[in-house]
C-alpha cells in the first residue's frame, strides 16, 4: 500500500469502528461494520443499494433520502398509455425498506459537502456520512429543445418520469379524435431507457388500433438507429401495419424546437410536424444534485470507477443508475439495480478495509409491442482495462421472426420481471 | 481486544496486505445480479420466473452450462449464460444452493391438486421423489413442490415441443399426457410446500 493510499485508508476508517473494519481474527462475513451511509434518491438504484447494504451489514446505519413518498415505476408505465396497465400497480411505498431497517427521509437534497461528508436536506437538517450514494436519475435539459420547458410540459407531456405525466399523456390520447396524429420526439443518446420511446409508440398504437384506428404515430428521432430496432420494426409492422412511422435524424427527424400553442415540432431542417398529441422526450443529464455536488463531467453525466461506482470526482461518493456514465451499460432500471449492488458491496469492502470482490453487472430489459408480444435485451458486463464493457459473445436481443408463442412468453416474463425487481426494492 | 491488536499492527507497521484481500470471484455478487428476475436469494416473486434459491448446485450449474451451449432452449437465459465462465457459474450455483428454498405463494385448486396427486404418484414420483420435495446434489431432478405453476407450465410446453431443447429424460414421451393432466399435476406441486 502506498503512503497516500495508507493515508486514505486511515482517513477512511476514521469514521468507523476500527475493530470491525479490520475484521482481524474473523472471516469477512462476520466482521460487523459500524458506519453511516446516506443514499440520495430511492429509485431502481438507490432503493436496492439501501436494501443490500442492510442485508450485508444489519448494523450499518443507512439513511435514504427521497423526495417522493411513493415511487412510480417507469418500466411498464407505457402499458398505462396502451390502456391495459394501471398506474397504481406500478406505485410503491417505502415501508418495506423501513422494515428492513433503512431510515427513510422524504425530503429534497439541497447540497452535498464531499469534504465535510455532509448531506443537507431541504428541511434544513444535515446528515453526516462515511459513504454516500447518489442516485438521482435524470433531469431534463429544459430549453435544449427550444420552446420546451417545465411549464410547457404541463400541456405537452414528456411522460418520461412516470406518474402525473403518464396520466396526462394517456388522457390526451383518450381525448384525441380518430384520425389524429401522435408525435413522439426522441433525443440523441445517452438518455433514460433507450428502447422506451419505441415501446411507447407500439403501446400507443395498441390503444389507437382499438379505439382510433385511422390515427398515425410519427416518431421524430435525433438518431439514425435505435435499441432493438429490427425487432421493433418487425413488431410494429406485424401488429400495427403502417400506423407507426419512424423518421431518422438523417431524414430530418431531429427536432430543434416546438411550438406548444399549435403542438408543432420543428425539425433542425425546418420541417414542421403538427400533432394532435405531442409527446416530447427531452434531452437529459444527471439529476440536479449531481451537478450541485460537483459529480458531473462536461457532458452532464457522472464519471466513476467502474469497479466500485465510486465517483472519480469526489471521494466516498458513489454514483449509480441513470446519472452515471455507466460505460457500456444502458440507462435502465435493471442496470441501476445491479450498479446499486456493486456500490453496496464496494462500500462494505471499503469500510472493512478489504479489496472488493469481482463486481458483477447485468441488464435484462423487456419491451412490450402488444399485451402478448414481448421482446428483450440482455447484457452482461465486465471491467477490462478500466472500462465497463460487454462480455464478448454474450447477451443480445430476442431472435427475429420468433413465433407468437415465444413473444407471448417474453411478454409474461416482462410482468414477472416487474414483480421481482419491485419486490426486491420495496418488498 | 481486536481494537488493541489492530493498534499494534499499525504501530509496528505491518503490511495491510494481511487484511486486504485480493478481490476474487464472488458467488453472492454474481447471484445478486439475478435477483431482479429470480427474486432476492432466488426466491422468485414473479410467476413465470422459477424459484432457484435452494436448488442443488449441480442442477443450477448444469442448467447454466446447457443454456450456454444451447442444449437447453430458453428465451433469455441462453443469452445471459454466455456471459459467464465455468468458475463464475460454479460460484453463482454454489450461492443459490446455499439459500433456503422458499415456496411460491400461489392459489391452488384443491380438487385439481387431488387429481394431480394420483397422476404424480403414477408418473413422476419415481424420479421426483417425496411428492417432488427432494433437493439433492448429483443427477437428482429439481424440486417441483412449491415451484411457480406458470413456470412449470412453460417448462412442460417446452418438453412437448420437439424444437424446444431440454434434457428431460421423458422428453418426447409426454405427448400422450393431456393438458388437463398437466394442469392437475402442476396444481399438486403448487399445493406442496
Amino acid at each position: 500500500m502506498s503512503n497516500s493510499n495508507r493515508r486514505n485508508f486511515l482517513k477512511a476508517i476514521g469514521g468507523v469502528s476500527v475493530a470491525s473494519v479490520m475484521g482481524l481474527g474473523s472471516s469477512r462475513a462476520g466482521a460487523a461494520v459500524k458506519a453511516k451511509v446516506v443514499i440520495v434518491g430511492g429509485g431502481y438504484g438507490g432503493a436496492i443499494a439501501a436494501r443490500y447494504l442492510k442485508m450485508a451489514e444489519p448494523g450499518l446505519e443507512v439513511v435514504l433520502i427521497e423526495k417522493n413518498k411513493q415511487y412510480v415505476s417507469c418500466p411498464l408505465s407505457n402499458t398505462v398509455l396502451a390502456g391495459f396497465g394501471k398506474l397504481e400497480d406500478l406505485t410503491f411505498g417505502y415501508d418495506g425498506l423501513a422494515r428492513h431497517g433503512v431510515t427513510v427521509v422524504h425530503d429534497t437534497v439541497e447540497s452535498i459537502d464531499p469534504q465535510a461528508r455532509k448531506v443537507k436536506i431541504g428541511g434544513g437538517k444535515t446528515f453526516d456520512y462515511d459513504r454516500a450514494i447518489v442516485a438521482p436519475g435524470v433531469d431534463f435539459k429544459w430549453g435544449a429543445v427550444k420552446g420546451y420547458d417545465e411549464a410547457t410540459s404541463l400541456t405537452i407531456p414528456h411522460a418520461w418520469k412516470a406518474g402525473p405525466q403518464t396520466t396526462l399523456l394517456a388522457n390526451q390520447l383518450k381525448s384525441m379524435k380518430d384520425g389524429g396524429v401522435v408525435i413522439i420526439t426522441v433525443p440523441d443518446n445517452p438518455f433514460r431507457c433507450p428502447p422506451g420511446p419505441y415501446e411507447r409508440a407500439a403501446l400507443v398504437a395498441h390503444y389507437l388500433k382499438q379505439h382510433k384506428p385511422r390515427s398515425k404515430i410519427i416518431i421524430l428521432d435525433a438518431k439514425d438507429k435505435f435499441s432493438k430496432q429490427g425487432l421493433f420494426t418487425q413488431g410494429w409492422k406485424q401488429t400495427y401495419g403502417d400506423m407507426i412511422e419512424w423518421v431518422a435524424a438523417a431524414k430530418g427527424g431531429e427536432i430543434d424546437a416546438i411550438d406548444a400553442a399549435t403542438r408543432t415540432a420543428i425539425s433542425v431542417v425546418g420541417t414542421k410536424y403538427q400533432a394532435d398529441v405531442l409527446n416530447v422526450i427531452p434531452p437529459q443529464h444527471a439529476g440536479q444534485i449531481a451537478h450541485t455536488a460537483g459529480l458531473v463531467n462536461p457532458k452532464g453525466w457522472c464519471p466513476n470507477n467502474p469497479v466500485t461506482f465510486e465517483s472519480t470526482l469526489q471521494k466516498n461518493i458513489y454514483v449509480i443508475g441513470d446519472a452515471s456514465v455507466g460505460g457500456a451499460m444502458p440507462k435502465s432500471g435493471y442496470g441501476a439495480n445491479t450498479q446499486g449492488k456493486v456500490a453496496a458491496a464496494a462500500i462494505i469492502a471499503s469500510l472493512r478495509g478489504v479489496e472488493p470482490d469481482e463486481s458483477a453487472y447485468l441488464n435484462t430489459c423487456y419491451s412490450l409491442i402488444a399485451p402478448d408480444y414481448g421482446i428483450s435485451v440482455a447484457g452482461i458486463y465486465q471491467v477490462k482495462d478500466g472500462q465497463l464493457i460487454e462480455v464478448p459473445g454474450s447477451g443480445g436481443v430476442s431472435p427475429m421472426d420468433a413465433s407468437a408463442a415465444y413473444r407471448k412468453v417474453e411478454a409474461a416474463h416482462a410482468h414477472s420481471w416487474l414483480r421481482n425487481i419491485t419486490a426486491e426494492m420495496f418488498g | 481486544m481486536r481494537l488493541h491488536i489492530t493498534g499494534v499492527a499499525f504501530a509496528i507497521g505491518l503490511s495491510f496486505s494481511a487484511v486486504t484481500q485480493a478481490g476474487g470471484i464472488s458467488g453472492s455478487n454474481l447471484g445478486n445480479t439475478c435477483a431482479g428476475c429470480h427474486g432476492v436469494n432466488g426466491a422468485s416473486a414473479g410467476t413465470t420466473m422459477p424459484v432457484i434459491g435452494g436448488l442443488p448446485k449441480s442442477y443450477i450449474e448444469t442448467a447454466m452450462k446447457q443454456y450456454r451451449d444451447g442444449s437447453r432452449s430458453a428465451t433469455v437465459m441462453g443469452r445471459i449464460a454466455k456471459g459467464y465462465n465455468d468458475a463464475q457459474i460454479a460460484a453463482m450455483s454454489e450461492f443459490f444452493a446455499r439459500q433456503a428454498w422458499v415456496s411460491a405463494t400461489q392459489n391452488v385448486d384443491a380438487n385439481l391438486a387431488k387429481l394431480g396427486s394420483t397422476i404424480h404418484a403414477g408418473n413422476c414420483e419415481n424420479c421426483h421423489e417425496k411428492n417432488g420435495t427432494v433437493i439433492a446434489e448429483g443427477d437428482a431432478p429439481p424440486r417441483l413442490a412449491g415451484q411457480w405453476t406458470a413456470y412449470l407450465q412453460l417448462y412442460m410446453d417446452g418438453v412437448n415441443d420437439p424444437a424446444w431443447l431440454n434434457k428431460h429424460p421423458k422428453k418426447g414421451t409426454f405427448g400422450k399426457t393431456t393438458k388437463s393432466d398437466v394442469d392437475a399435476v402442476l396444481q399438486f406441486y403448487a399445493s406442496q410446500k
